[in-house]
């Protein structure tokens, strides 16, 4: 089992205990009103349903299971003993499970539908991305080396150097690409192991801007990180990432010539810390959706060269560290703000 | 006498290598060419390169083992390791083993070529240590014990200034976290210490400690001093 599904699937079994508590706390309500035990089935029939379109098929078998026993356990007597006395709650009991499985297995398969479509609209999205993104840089790298090669006694000095500087700036749009593509499949496939230590938000962030030191040329970055700021607790590695993806986000959705501010503040055991820039902001409603894979904030007036990739990885990447990250726009002035919470060393003593 | 320095490139992809000589080249660098272990093995022998670049994912025996199987000879010769973006783990095994630096691919040629000089110069200084170091505002007196940064004294306590003077004795190279702690402390701090006075020597020596010059972190690896620029030819006795 990969190391994704595990948790994931500890949590959905996790869940449907709590759904099949649940309809015992509702029987044993209903028992207080004298309502005979043979009717509990519904309420557990309805447990095991709502486990199949939260969770799927087999925490849905599961569920029947466990509500198998609660059912007979709590409900029928003699009651707290696994063992049934009248024949016909036999009969109830086996129904039950015959209903309880074939019904999981309906509402299963409606889940399964809907993943499915929600996997095509990705697809869909994805091979959008992919096919633009890949295809832009390569394109104006592959035109302005044709021309190099074709034309290099004619081209001017100045020319050569722009068509160079081309090459360069595309291809490490390219590499940005592709390292988002990689971050992306490997949150994906449950490959990012979180590496947390004791770190210094400030030589994390002073990582991230000599990395994005090309892409901020037209920006003004004002750093407010006080000295004496806790460690905090995290992969530097993951969140050097996380913080080039945000003022990379920054770069793109903010003018030229706009500050973009990195904040750093002690929160009792935590420790924030803000980008904000001086964009146009998010649009109503999309605080969270800015989030979801290959999702693009984009205005009328101006096509993105954004990925939909960015801000996703962020929040994956600080999940992975318990950390969270949530977007809103600034108060009092114009801009998008990012704000980042995680784990100080001081709240681990 | 003088003569051009002989670098061994070791990858088994046919453009990198060509991308390699090409710029080694036109530096006036001789240079050789393997793609795979053992045969970089067998030129390392034959033709006493100065130094070798070293890509660390060749088919059949990795560049890890041509890594040990070089330092388990006793050979000396300066290694710098080509590496992937998101192999941090595997830089520092590298390291560990005995490479002396490395830079991750996709890298500027100019880059790599910094990287070679600094490890060749070491190699070739690796007992003498200079008396004074200095690089941009910062002027180290080791044999007095002094450092300045634009112009002015500053005082560190005697671990910072034996964190600072293995940085400068290092300067250019990357420094394992691990190496440090064992040089420094004995090998008992925790990279927290580290990380605590890291930041107080940027606060010391740095222009802006936010945006280190001097003091450069290598994310998940260690920490590099800035080391000042200088050519670089080999002296034939």
């Amino acid at each position: 089992m990969n190391p994704r599904t595990a948790p994931r699937g500890v949590k959905a079994y996790a869940g449907t205990l709590a759904i099949v508590a649940a309809a015992v706390a509702v029987g044993l309500v209903l028992q207080q009103a004298r309502i005979p035990p043979a009717n509990f089935s519904l309420v557990f029939l309805t447990a095991v349903l709502v486990s199949a379109i939260v969770y799927g098929l087999w925490p849905a078998l599961f569920a029947c299971i466990a509500s198998l026993f609660a059912y007979n356990f709590f409900f029928l007597p003699p009651l707290y003993t696994l063992t049934i006395e009248d024949r016909s709650n036999i009969v109830t009991l086996f129904f039950f499970g015959v209903v309880a499985f074939v019904g999981s297995n309906l509402a299963a398969r409606v889940r399964r539908q809907n993943v499915i479509a929600e996997t095509e609209r990705l697809r869909s999205a994805m091979l959008t991305s992919l096919s633009h993104d890949l295809r832009t840089p390569l394109a104006s790298i592959l035109g302005a080396v044709s021309s190099l090669r074709a034309h290099r006694r004619s081209l001017t000095g100045p020319s050569q150097d722009d068509l160079l500087a081309t090459i360069h700036e595309e291809a490490e749009r390219l590499h940005r690409f592709i390292g988002n593509l990689l971050d992306m499949t490997r949150l994906e496939c449950g490959a990012v192991a979180a590496k947390v230590e004791a770190v210094d938000l400030s030589d994390v962030t002073g990582t991230a801007l000599r990395r994005a030191e090309n892409i901020l040329q037209a920006h003004r970055v004002e750093v407010d990180i006080p000295p004496d700021l806790p460690l905090v607790e995290l992969d530097p590695v993951l969140f050097e990432q996380v913080l080039f993806n945000l003022l990379d986000n920054a770069a793109k959705y903010a003018p030229r010539h706009t500050d973009i501010r990195l904040r750093a503040r002690e929160d009792g055991p935590l420790v924030t810390m803000e980008v904000a820039d001086q964009g146009d902001g998010i649009p109503t409603g999309e605080s969270e959706r800015i989030f979801d894979r290959f999702h693009r904030a984009e205005s009328a007036d101006r096509k993105r060269a954004g990925t939909g990739l960015g801000l996703a990885i962020c929040r994956g990447f600080l999940r992975a560290m318990k950390s969270n990250i949530v977007a809103a726009n600034r108060e009092g002035e114009r801009g998008a703000v990012f704000t980042i919470t995680m784990p100080s060393t001081r709240s681990a003593s | 006498m003088s003569r051009p320095l002989r670098i061994l490139v070791v990858d088994d992809e046919p453009p990198i290598r060509r991308l390699l000589r090409t710029s080694f080249a036109a530096q006036g660098y001789e240079v050789s060419e393997a793609d795979d272990s053992p045969s970089a093995y067998r030129m390392l022998r034959a033709e006493d390169p100065d130094v070798m670049v070293l890509d660390l994912g060749l088919p059949g025996k990795d560049g890890f083992e041509l890594i040990r199987n070089i330092r388990e000879a006793a050979l000396t010769i300066p290694i710098v390791v080509l590496s992937s973006r998101t192999d941090e783990a595997g830089k520092v095994r590298a390291l560990d083993m005995g490479a002396d630096d490395y830079v991750t691919k996709p890298f500027g040629t100019d880059e790599l070529l910094a990287r070679i000089r600094v490890a060749v110069r070491h190699r070739l200084h690796q007992d003498g240590e200079h008396a004074v170091f200095e690089v941009e505002d910062l002027k180290a007196d080791l044999v007095r014990r002094v450092v300045r940064v634009r112009g002015a004294e500053v005082k560190f306590t005697p671990r910072e200034y034996d964190l600072l003077r293995l940085l400068i004795a290092h300067a250019g190279k990357v420094l394992t976290h691990k190496f440090i702690l064992r040089e420094v402390w004995g090998g008992e701090g925790e990279v927290q210490y580290l990380r605590i006075y890291i930041r107080t020597l940027r606060q010391k020596i740095e222009r802006d400690p936010e945006r280190p010059q001097l003091i450069l972190t290598e994310q998940g690896v260690g920490y590099r001093l800035k080391a000042p620029d200088g050519t670089l030819r080999m002296e034939t006795a």
